[in-house]
């Protein structure tokens, strides 16, 4: 099963891609026949109120959930026809991660939290320590790499969240509210470092948020009512 | 496995180094229980083997007596018509020496002549310091080892006492006995060797051998060794090769083995549980952490892996420890199964710690195997969550409220299974403990159901008493039930098995006192000076009639009752009897399971029946009205079973015949043993004064008044189950880590919301309060669940595993105290085990439980 993605091929390619939940014996319909086109090396972001279906989305495209209907294809390759393993391989390579509350890996310093990806890639943890620790040094933590989770500050835990989700080099970066656990100053700088890091290296990101900070940078703003997609015009009011 | 992941894993389980601790101490305790009863019975048996094949030599076959003898003439027969000159005749029997503490010697005399081929140290070969000459012609000539000697102070040609089943003899040390080896030095330390001819009449065995050994000659295969012996064998003897010898020990302890080992198996069952919780809690714990690591792009393959390979870990180093624990438990355990060996089966000194590797193979299999198959399901629960789901911690709860309904049906069907393997008809041990195991599991899954309802009907309660923490308290217990399912489950299980083994030992020695108000109705009994398991070996002396005649006509006796103890060959099987002579006020000291005593009684005493215990028509499957077959000296008696009695003073159960019958088939008048009427407001002291002033001087006999027999034997009785009280406290030890650990893990992750409650004004003697409270309830919970889950256990116990181990019928009797103590356990222990959690708890200040992630 081909998990590297084409160079060529739309970035995000989601076609009647429908989800509903169950709740309280009711079908609580999230997204309904959702069709998005993303093309490599675009940022979008993705507006929407609480519970509107925004990290519902980032999960289909992470593909750590799957769809009732419609299909999901990441740089050309379906993973909604994906088995389990082959998702989490395809994930493992492709997809980089950041969330609102870090989700570092607590029993890890800061630079075992960047080489673990790169480990479950196959690759060798010593030949890996070198760019790790220029990823740190570009999200201004080289000093922090033996430090672990806990002794850092929000703003810094989340630097290093960055760093990870970034540090495969995957082509399709999926943020979830990256700045919501965040002060606006310390928001603000996570963002310009996601925006400068992603554009840098030419990776797309999606990001699911609430603030306002993020849309002047945005190529594409998106929001999801009453279950679909609808994008917005960037000079127009969010 | 990746390095990083492994390197995540064990920082975990450096951080949590009191669940750690605990984890591995269940392991520990569990492995350690299963070996140290493994090292302490292998040592019994071994001590007896070791003793057995050094005695045995190099003998290939012996032949033997089943009612304990073969005549003398058999081995002239051997060596002369069957040309078999290769075999030695041995005469065995067992003393003591007359002083204080002596070990049991046995007694074994051989034919100096025939012994260079069986053994080096009886012989007058290279190895043996042998004097012929005064080994054959100084009366009662013996030889010890020379450590024994030296221990004993007895130098070559002083005499020293021995007493040999009441008689005392003299005997005068000729030389020593070399052992070649340091495993026949250890066989050696209790043997007296002396001339089979002394031997005979030291034992009371004159013209019979205890054995006749032989070595298979060259050239003849084993089967026609066999056919030509059993060609000229009388139907009292039977040839056995050597390793039938070696399997007679293990066959007469293998009930008392098994039952020791089942409950063992039950402390690692409950050890087993522990590790289960320990597991579940690193995977519910770590929920978060293990979803990142799926997101990530860790494989379910990989999590799991890494789970099992924790339990691994974890399951190593608790089993290792356990290993040396066992081996310590062992070695302290070896004194009372010893003891129980030599009170009900056969006589055994053992002085070495025998440790089969085979019994570290199994403690160390054990201990892993239940590490991992407890470990698997929460590694499968871990790998099987989306990663979505599992960062969501509601999501799990949802889950495992969503399986109630189907783990209670999966109990209720354990529960039939198991109640359908002990229901059915069969005499299979193993079949009543799968069974039991079976109940004890469903039930086990029966709990998370059985607490949501308790909580349900106790939070009205809770309420009214603590108002809102109350009721905090007893929905914390439903809503986090994956976790205090599992620690109220543990400690459930721990608390029945003390529930379940309490009343069975209970109902058994009550059923034993019942039985002994009536089955011992006399006020004195005197028995000839000897080991109970001894009692019915051949040969030893008896109470000659005119001896009892002497104490009859005594002035103070109104009645008096004969025992004869012997052996003797039923169906071609060895087996126990006893031959009587009652009093008509003695028949009420026996009860048969059914028809009328009188016609019973009738019957025996006209010699026209005999009569069995309980255990002896269990084991052959023998009813009322059916005959047996018994070879006496004289004749064959084809006799009718009159009456089946209870009996509990032996599992291999017992034939009893009246004494005119015994009389006539083995011309034998002696007794064994009397019980005595006296008359109205006669002083027992007086009494038994004026009986020993009229016995035998040369008699060693026990007086025993009817109190003092009834506490002798009610000691025996609790000396046999001290063991069984070292589990039963050593299951409760388990229960209570597996708690400990349980709560100490709930209690701690639930910091975030106990720091809210902190937060939201709740002082911190509350907090105490809510925690406490809480496992209070879990403890009540696993208390009165224990309950119905304890009584079946017993009643599997005492209605099915003691029929089936020892043939024996008992009555269930409930103690209401048990039930009591079981629940007052549970609440003290998961009071005892919540107060660390709920200190630290109290102590942590609201702010940094808030920051805890």
């Amino acid at each position: 099963m081909p998990t590297d993605l084409s160079d060529r091929a739309p970035t995000i390619e989601l076609s009647g891609v429908s989800k509903s939940y169950r709740e309280a014996g009711r079908d609580h319909i999230v997204l309904a026949g959702v069709d998005l086109l993303v093309q490599p090396g675009e940022l979008v972001v993705l507006l929407g109120r609480s519970g509107s279906g925004k990290s519902t989305l980032l999960n289909l495209l992470g593909g750590l959930d799957q769809p009732d209907s419609g299909s999901v294809a990441i740089g050309g390759i379906e993973i909604t026809s994906l088995g389990e393993r082959d998702r989490t391989l395809f994930r493992r390579r492709n997809i980089g991660f950041i969330f609102q509350f870090f989700n570092l890996l607590p029993t890890l310093t800061v630079l075992e939290n960047l080489l673990l990806p790169l480990e479950l890639e196959g690759k060798s943890t010593e030949a890996m320590r070198e760019p790790c620790l220029e990823m740190l040094a570009a999200v201004g933590l080289v000093d922090r790499a033996d430090s672990f989770p806990d002794r850092l500050s929000g703003g810094e835990r989340q630097r290093v969240a960055v760093a990870r989700g970034l540090i495969h080099q995957p082509q399709l970066i999926l943020a979830d509210e990256p700045t919501g656990n965040l002060d606006v100053g310390t928001g603000r700088q996570v963002i310009d470092l996601l925006d400068s890091l992603t554009r840098q290296s030419d990776r797309t990101l999606l990001m699911a948020t609430h603030s306002q900070q993020v849309v002047g940078l945005a190529d594409r703003i998106l929001t999801i009512e009453n279950g679909r997609l609808v994008e917005l015009d960037k000079e127009g009011p969010a | 496995m990746k390095r990083l992941l492994w390197k995540s894993s064990l920082r975990h389980l450096q951080r949590h180094p009191l669940q750690l601790a605990l984890a591995i101490l269940g392991v520990a305790l569990g492995v350690a229980v299963v070996v140290g009863i493994d090292v302490a019975n292998g040592s019994a048996l071994r001590a007896f083997e070791l003793s057995t094949d050094t005695i045995a030599g190099r003998a290939t076959h012996q032949i033997v007596g089943l009612d304990g003898v073969i005549p003398e003439g058999l081995y002239r027969q051997l060596r002369i018509e069957l040309g078999l000159r290769r075999s030695a005749p041995v005469v065995e029997g067992h003393a003591r020496l007359l002083i204080p503490e002596s070990p049991t010697f046995s007694v074994m005399g051989v034919d100096p002549f025939a012994e260079a081929e069986f053994r080096d140290f009886t012989s007058s070969g290279a190895q043996g310091s042998l004097n012929l000459g005064m080994f054959l012609t100084e009366p009662g000539a013996s030889l010890l080892s020379h450590e024994t000697a030296t221990n004993l102070e007895i130098e070559p040609g002083d005499e020293f006492e021995i007493d040999v089943g009441g008689a005392v003899r003299t005997l005068k040390l000729v030389g020593h006995l070399r052992p070649s080896g340091e495993a026949q030095q250890t066989a050696i330390r209790d043997l007296i060797v002396v001339d089979i001819a002394t031997a005979q009449e030291s034992l009371g065995l004159v013209g019979s051998l205890t054995r006749i050994e032989v070595i298979r000659p060259p050239g003849m295969t084993e089967a026609e060794l066999e056919e030509r012996i059993t060609a000229i064998l009388p139907a009292t003897a039977a040839l056995q090769s050597r390793r039938a010898r070696a399997s007679t020990a293990e066959q007469m302890t293998r009930a008392f083995r098994l039952n020791l080992q089942a409950l063992s198996l039950l402390a690692l069952l409950c050890g087993a549980f522990l590790i289960y919780n320990t597991m579940t809690f690193a995977v519910v714990q770590r929920r978060p952490l293990l979803a990142i690591l799926r997101v990530l792009g860790t494989t379910r393959r990989e999590v799991f892996l890494l789970i099992l390979g924790e339990a691994v870990l974890i399951g190593a180093i608790g089993t290792l420890l356990g290993e040396l624990a066992g081996l310590w438990l062992g070695r302290s355990l070896i004194g009372r199964v010893t003891q129980t060996i030599n009170d009900l089966y056969f006589v055994v000194d053992v002085r070495e710690v025998a440790v089969a590797p085979w019994t570290l193979l199994k403690g160390g299999l054990l201990g892993l195997t239940a590490t991992v198959a407890a470990a698997i399901a929460p590694s499968i629960e871990a790998t099987n969550t989306e990663p979505r789901e599992a960062l969501v911690r509601s999501e799990l709860e949802s889950r495992i409220h969503r399986v109630v309904p189907a783990l209670s049906v999966l109990g209720f069907v354990l529960l039939a299974c198991g109640t359908g393997l002990i229901l059915l008809p069969s005499n299979a041990l193993w079949l009543a403990f799968a069974g039991l195991f079976a109940v004890l599991v469903g039930y086990a899954l029966l709990t998370p159901i059985a607490t949501m309802v308790l909580m349900r009907w106790l939070t009205p309660v809770a309420g009214a008493v603590s108002g809102q923490l109350g009721r905090i308290a007893t929905r914390g217990v439903v809503t986090a039930l994956s976790r205090t399912g599992i620690a109220i489950a543990a400690l459930m299980m721990a608390l029945s098995v003390t529930v379940g083994v309490d009343l069975m030992v209970r109902s058994f020695r009550g059923t034993v006192n019942r039985w002994l108000e009536y089955a011992l109705p006399a006020d004195l009994y005197l028995s000839v000076f000897t080991a109970p398991t001894r009692r019915f070996s051949p040969g030893g002396v008896t109470i000659d009639p005119a001896t009892i005649d002497t104490i009859a006509d005594l002035d103070a006796v109104s009645a008096i009752n004969l025992l004869r103890h012997f052996s003797t060959v039923v169906d071609n099987e060895s087996v126990r009897a006893v031959a009587l002579q009652l009093s008509p006020e003695s028949h009420g000291a026996f009860a048969f399971r059914q028809g009328d005593p009188t016609a019973i009684w009738r019957r025996i005493e006209a010699g026209e029946a005999v009569m069995v215990s309980e255990s002896f028509a269990y084991r052959r499957a023998l009813e009322e009205g059916d005959s047996v077959r018994i070879l006496s000296a004289n004749e064959v008696f084809e006799l009718p079973i009159a009456g089946i009695f209870y009996d509990y003073s032996t599992e291999q159960g017992l034939l009893m015949l009246d004494r005119s019958l015994y009389q006539r088939g083995w011309s034998d008048d002696g007794a064994t043993a009397l019980s005595i009427h006296t008359a109205a407001g006669t002083n027992l002291d007086e009494l038994s004064d004026l009986i020993r002033g009229r016995l035998p001087p040369d008699l060693r006999v026990r007086l025993s008044s009817n109190r003092q027999l009834r506490q002798e034997s009610m000691r025996i009785f609790d000396r046999t189950f001290v063991i069984t009280g070292v589990l039963r406290t050593l299951a409760v030890l388990v229960a209570f880590v597996g708690v400990l650990s349980a709560l100490l893990a709930l209690q701690l992750e639930r910091t975030r919301e106990l720091g809210v409650m902190r937060a939201c004004g709740l002082t911190p003697g509350q907090l105490w309060m809510l925690v406490t409270q809480q496992t209070g309830l879990m403890g009540l919970t696993a208390g009165v669940l224990s309950l119905p889950v304890g009584v079946s256990m017993a009643a599997i116990m005492v209605y099915t595993i003691n029929r089936r181990s020892f043939g024996w019928s008992l009555a269930l009797d409930l103690f209401p105290l048990t039930l009591v103590q079981a629940v007052a356990v549970g609440v003290v222990a998961a009071l005892l085990a919540g107060l660390y959690p709920a200190w630290r708890m109290a102590r942590t200040r609201p702010s940094a439980a808030l920051r805890e992630e």
